[in-house]
């Protein structure tokens, strides 16, 4: 068994001002990297600092994907964007609310509800 | 009779054996009668402990960790070790939830959310035998159960 992850970029939003992420595959150690620099290379460009991640693929969420997921929303916040989590899976959720972690993180319940919020 | 095997598994490298590892502690979680809430809160124990260990333990050189995980009457034991530098969980600080997000530090979350799925966590490091976590869960310990009080 591999550690993977695969993420598939495309534009949403009224004007496409919005970049969507959806992830599909385990965020750990062994992964977060993909993520990382797929956030780095968009965030370096000037008009990818809206961004919505579906997470419904994501069966797995450990602390080194949330540091990960924690940096990215910074860089987004310090460049005048934010970056948004959407579709939790019930046990990454519960998983995120009972330890706190929800409050470090702009979370919605479906990605138009995400999307929707930038307006 | 049931319930009386110990699931044992080394390996040898790095963090790509995560995967790996994952499917082993479910494997063996749900064998030993862990439900869903179960199998997710060892998965992420024993992912986070594994980490450690390759990236603190064997600073990232490969090195060998052993997983081992049993039942012991109403819970289920997860027993992580590993031969690299010593860890000293009180050299670790809690995560502040109450700062801003742009001024919480980024460590220390990985034994947070240990001590969140577990009933109870011990340390033990030892030369010879390898330094070690046991962490202990309560089968059908909401996750998070530590938060009753």
């Amino acid at each position: 068994m591999e550690n993977r992850l695969e993420i598939g970029v495309s534009r949403a939003g009224r004007d496409g001002e919005i970049t969507l992420l959806v992830l599909d595959g385990r965020l750990h150690m062994g992964t977060y990297k993909i993520l990382e620099r797929t956030l780095d290379e968009l965030l370096a460009q000037d008009d990818n600092h809206k961004l919505v991640l579906d997470l419904s693929g994501v069966p797995f969420l450990s602390s080194a994907g949330m540091r990960a997921l924690l940096a990215a929303s910074r860089s987004a916040a310090s460049k005048g964007g934010a970056l948004k989590l959407a579709a939790l899976r019930p046990e990454i959720g519960r998983l995120m609310a009972t330890t706190g972690l929800t409050t470090m993180f702009d979370v919605h319940e479906t990605v138009d509800e995400a999307i929707a919020s930038f307006r | 009779m049931p319930f009386e095997a110990s699931y044992r598994r080394s390996f040898s490298g790095g963090v790509e054996h995560l995967a790996a590892i994952a499917e082993f502690t479910r494997e063996a979680v749900a064998a030993l009668g862990g439900g869903d809430d179960d199998r997710f809160a060892c998965e992420l124990a024993v992912d986070e402990a594994a980490t450690n260990a390759f990236r603190h333990g064997y600073r990232d050189d490969p090195g060998r960790v052993d997983v081992r995980i049993w039942r012991e009457e109403d819970s289920i034991v997860l027993e992580v070790r590993n031969w690299g530098r010593p860890f000293d969980p009180a050299a670790v600080p809690e995560p502040d939830l109450d700062r801003p997000i742009e001024e919480r530090p980024l460590g220390g979350l990985g034994l947070f959310l240990i001590r969140k799925m577990m009933t109870d966590v011990s340390f033990a490091f030892d030369s010879e035998t390898g330094n070690t976590v046991t962490m202990r869960r309560r089968i059908g310990q909401p996750i998070a159960g530590n938060d009753r009080g």
